[in-house]
C-alpha cells in the first residue's frame, strides 16, 4: 500500500510539473499572439523585414549606326564596415589593400577604419568596374574581403565627351533629362524601378525564400538618332579649325539629308562635356543651331530670288541697275560691298549685290514676300525634336516700316535660326518641298520592340515649283564658280550650289557693329541632284577677312569633302 | 463444494488463457494508425519541400547575382568597344602606327549601279537609305 501511494505521488507531481511547464509556455504563446505588441512588431520589421528598391538602367542613346553616345555605366561605391573589420579582419592589411586600388589617401582610409562605432563608412564613389573587380579579386585572394562593402550603382556616362554634346544633352543628378535628346526623349529613356520585400537572416543577408513581393524593374528604351558619329567628328574638326584660325567667338554647322530632312550632323561652339555638366557655364550648353536666332544676311537672298522667280517677276538674264554701289531708297542709302553698275539678275545673286536683290524683292508686294518666307518656314519653329528651339523673329507686313521690305530681302530686319535657314535652302535642293528636320530616328524597348519611328515629313505644300527650284540650283551653282563670292567652297569635279552671307551684328543699343559679324555659307551638293545640305556659320571672326566667302566657305568645303569621301557621293548624285 | 472448486479452477484456467491471448501495451485502431502515418508522411514531405525551397531560393539568389554580373560585364565590354572605335581613338591609333590614311577622293571611287533596279524606281535614291542598305546601287572603293 505505501509503495503504490509513493509512486502515485511522484507520478502526480511529475505530471503536474510537466503541465505547469507546458501550460506556462502555452500561456506565453497566447499572450504573444493575442496581446498588443506593436513595439515588438516594429522591432521585428526593422530587423527582419528587408525592403529593397531594384534599380534599372536608363536607355542608351545611339547614333544611326548603333554606336553608343550615352549609356548607364556600371560602377561601384566602395566603403567599409569598420566595426566588422576590427572584429573579424585585419584593419592594417585591409587599409594597405584598399590604398593600392582606390584613389583615396591612405590616411583617409585609415581614419575611416578607426570609426569603429559605425557600421558603414564610404571611401570612394563611382569606381569603374575593371578597377573594382581587381580590388575584389585581390581582397578575396588575401582573405581580406569581409567587411569591405561594394554597392552597385549606375552612372550616366557620355563616352565621347564633347562630341555631339548639344544634341545628346545630359541628365541631372535626379536622373531627369535636362538638355538635348536626353530631355525630349526622357519619357522613353527613363527606367522604371522595381521593389522587393523579403526577410533578412541573422547575418543581414536577404533570404530569397522569404520574398513576399517582387516587382521587376524595367530598363529604359534605347533611342537611335539620325546623326552619324563619324560625320559629326569631321564636322566638329572642321569647325574647331576655323574657330582657331579666325579667332572666332563661336560657330555652328549642320548637315541635312536633302530628301528626308534627317540631321546627319549638328555641331555648336562653344561646347561642353556632358559628363561635367555641373561645372559648365550655361552659355556653353546652348545649341546655337536651334537656340539663338541671328540676322542671316546675304544667305537669305537665294530665297528671295526663288520667290520672285516662282512669281515670274524676274528673269535670270535681265539687266538690273546696281547704282554703282549706292542706292538711295526711301531717303536712306543702301550700299553694296563692291560697287557694280549693271548686272544680270543671275550675276546679282553671284556677286551678292544688296541693291540688285532689293530691287527684285520690291517687285513683290510685302504680303507676297512675307507669305513666301513663311512658307519657307521662317517666323515659326521647324518642330525639330530638340528642346529650346526658337521661332526667330519676322514681323508681319502691318508692322513694317518704310525700309523693312528692302532690308529684309538682304537678310536684315529678320532673325532666323540655323536649322530654319538650312531647311529653307534644303527646300530648293529638294525641288521646292520643305522637309521637317529631325534628329530622333527610332526608339526600341530593351527587348527590341519598336516603340516609335520617325518618318520623313513634308512641312507643307511645295514652296516653289520644281522647275523653279531646278533653275535656282543652276544659278546658285554659279556662286561657287570663279567670280562668285563662294568660290572658296568649290570642289574639283563637283558642282556646289550655295550662298555666302556676311551679316553685321546688331549692337545692344541699336545699330550695327562695324567689325562684328556672322560669316555664313549655306549650300548643297551635287548642285543638280543634291544629296546633302550643309550650313556653316562663324560668329565674330577676327582679322582682315571676315566675310562668308573667306571664312565660312572653306569650312563648308572641308565638311563637303569629308561627306563626299565618307558617303561616296558621286559627282552626279545618287 | 465441487461446484465452487470447479468454478475456481475455471477462473484460473480462464485467466491463464486470457493472459496468453492478451497483448501487452496500447492497441491502436487501424484508422487512427493510417491517419497518423499520413500525417507523418505529410510532415516529412513538407519538411522536404521547405528544404528544397530553401535550396532553390539560394540557387535563385546565386543566379540573380551571376546574371547581374554578366549584364555589367556585357555593358562594360560594349563601352570598351565603343571607346576603341571612337573617331578620336581611331585617329590616334593611325598616328601611333604611322599610318597616313584618309577618305578616298571621288575619283578613286567606282560606282556600280543596278540599272534595272534603279530605273524601275524601286532602288532607293536617298542618301541615308544608301547608308542603311545597298538597294539601288553600291560603291566600290
Amino acid at each position: 500500500m505505501k509503495k503504490i501511494s509513493g509512486l502515485r505521488l511522484r507520478a502526480g507531481l511529475t505530471g503536474l510539473f510537466i503541465l505547469a511547464v507546458f501550460g506556462g509556455l502555452a500561456a506565453r504563446v497566447a499572450h504573444l499572439q493575442l496581446g498588443d505588441h506593436s513595439e515588438l512588431r516594429l522591432t521585428y520589421q526593422r530587423r527582419v523585414i528587408h525592403r529593397e528598391e531594384l534599380k534599372a538602367a536608363r536607355g542608351a542613346v545611339r547614333d544611326r549606326n548603333g554606336r553608343l553616345l550615352a549609356l548607364d555605366e556600371s560602377r561601384k561605391n566602395v566603403g567599409v564596415d569598420p566595426s566588422f573589420i576590427h572584429a573579424h579582419n585585419n584593419p592594417q592589411l585591409v587599409q594597405a589593400a584598399l590604398s593600392r586600388f582606390l584613389h583615396v589617401e591612405p590616411a583617409m582610409i585609415g581614419a575611416r577604419l578607426q570609426e569603429t562605432h559605425r557600421q558603414f563608412a564610404s571611401l570612394e564613389q563611382f569606381v569603374e568596374e575593371p578597377r573594382a573587380e581587381e580590388l575584389d579579386a585581390y581582397l578575396r585572394a588575401h582573405s581580406l574581403r569581409n567587411g569591405v562593402v561594394m554597392d552597385n550603382i549606375n552612372v550616366r556616362t557620355y563616352p565621347h565627351q564633347n562630341l555631339l554634346s548639344h544634341v545628346v544633352g545630359f541628365v541631372n543628378r535626379e536622373d531627369v533629362g535636362s538638355a538635348g535628346v536626353e530631355q525630349t526623349m526622357h519619357r522613353f529613356l527613363q527606367s522604371r524601378g522595381g521593389i522587393r520585400v523579403s526577410e533578412k537572416d541573422g547575418r543581414r543577408r536577404e533570404m530569397a525564400s522569404r520574398r513576399s513581393l517582387q516587382i521587376d524593374p524595367t530598363d529604359g528604351a534605347d533611342v537611335t538618332l539620325t546623326v552619324d558619329m563619324y560625320l559629326q567628328y569631321g564636322v566638329e574638326e572642321a569647325l574647331d579649325k576655323a574657330l582657331e584660325q579666325f579667332g572666332a567667338a563661336g560657330g555652328w554647322a549642320l548637315v541635312m539629308d536633302v530628301k528626308t530632312g534627317e540631321i546627319l550632323a549638328m555641331a555648336s561652339r562653344p561646347d561642353y562635356d556632358p559628363n561635367a555638366f555641373n561645372r559648365t557655364p550655361s552659355e556653353n550648353m546652348r545649341n546655337r543651331n536651334v537656340t539663338g536666332s541671328y540676322e542671316p544676311g546675304s544667305i537669305f537672298k537665294g530665297l528671295i530670288f526663288a520667290a520672285a522667280l516662282n512669281e515670274g517677276l524676274v528673269d535670270p538674264e535681265e539687266i538690273i541697275d546696281c547704282e554703282y554701289g549706292v542706292w538711295i531708297h526711301r531717303n536712306r542709302p543702301l550700299r553694296d560691298y563692291h560697287p557694280y553698275a549693271r548686272l544680270t539678275a543671275e550675276e546679282v545673286l553671284h556677286k551678292s549685290s544688296n541693291i540688285g536683290t532689293a530691287k527684285i524683292a520690291l517687285r513683290m508686294s510685302p504680303d507676297m514676300m512675307y507669305g513666301y518666307l513663311r512658307d519657307f518656314g521662317f517666323g515659326q519653329r521647324t518642330g525639330i525634336d530638340l528642346p529650346g528651339e526658337e521661332s526667330g523673329i519676322m514681323h508681319a507686313p502691318r508692322n513694317w516700316d518704310s525700309l523693312t521690305h528692302s532690308r529684309m530681302s538682304i537678310g536684315h530686319a529678320v532673325n532666323v535660326t540655323a536649322v530654319q535657314m538650312a531647311a529653307a535652302m534644303n527646300a530648293i535642293a529638294n525641288d521646292g518641298v520643305l522637309m521637317r528636320p529631325y534628329v530622333v530616328r527610332e526608339v526600341r524597348s530593351p527587348s527590341g520592340d519598336l516603340l516609335f519611328k520617325r518618318h520623313p515629313e513634308e512641312a507643307g505644300p511645295p514652296v516653289v515649283r520644281p522647275e523653279v527650284a531646278r533653275e535656282m540650283r543652276r544659278m546658285l551653282a554659279g556662286v561657287t564658280r570663279p567670280g562668285g563670292t563662294g568660290r572658296r567652297a568649290a570642289i574639283e569635279g563637283f558642282e556646289i550650289a550655295g550662298k555666302t552671307g556676311t551679316a553685321q551684328k546688331v549692337l545692344p543699343g541699336g545699330g550695327y557693329a562695324d567689325k562684328l559679324n556672322v560669316a555664313s555659307f549655306v549650300g548643297f551638293l551635287p548642285a543638280q541632284n543634291p544629296a546633302v545640305t550643309i550650313l556653316v556659320s562663324i560668329d565674330e571672326p577676327q582679322g582682315e577677312l571676315r566675310t562668308g566667302g573667306s571664312v565660312a566657305a572653306p569650312v563648308f568645303k572641308e565638311i563637303a569633302e569629308y561627306a563626299i569621301g565618307y558617303y561616296g557621293i558621286p559627282p552626279e548624285g545618287f | 463444494m465441487t461446484a465452487k472448486r470447479k468454478i475456481k479452477r475455471k477462473t484460473t484456467a480462464t485467466r491463464s488463457r486470457n493472459r496468453k491471448l492478451q497483448t501487452q501495451g496500447f492497441r491502436m485502431p487501424m484508422r487512427s494508425a493510417l491517419i497518423a502515418v499520413l500525417l507523418g508522411a505529410g510532415g516529412i514531405f513538407y519538411l522536404l519541400l521547405c528544404s528544397r525551397t530553401e535550396a532553390l531560393a539560394r540557387q535563385i539568389k546565386t543566379e540573380e547575382h551571376e546574371l547581374e554580373q554578366l549584364r555589367r560585364r556585357v555593358a562594360g565590354e560594349e563601352v570598351r568597344w565603343n571607346d576603341m572605335i571612337s573617331p578620336r581613338n581611331l585617329q590616334a591609333a593611325l598616328r601611333a602606327n604611322n599610318l597616313n590614311m584618309g577618305l578616298p577622293r571621288h575619283d578613286q571611287v567606282i560606282h556600280i549601279r543596278d540599272m534595272a533596279l534603279w530605273e524601275s524606281g524601286h532602288g532607293e535614291r536617298t542618301m541615308v537609305s544608301r547608308l542603311d542598305s545597298n538597294r539601288g546601287g553600291m560603291s566600290v572603293r
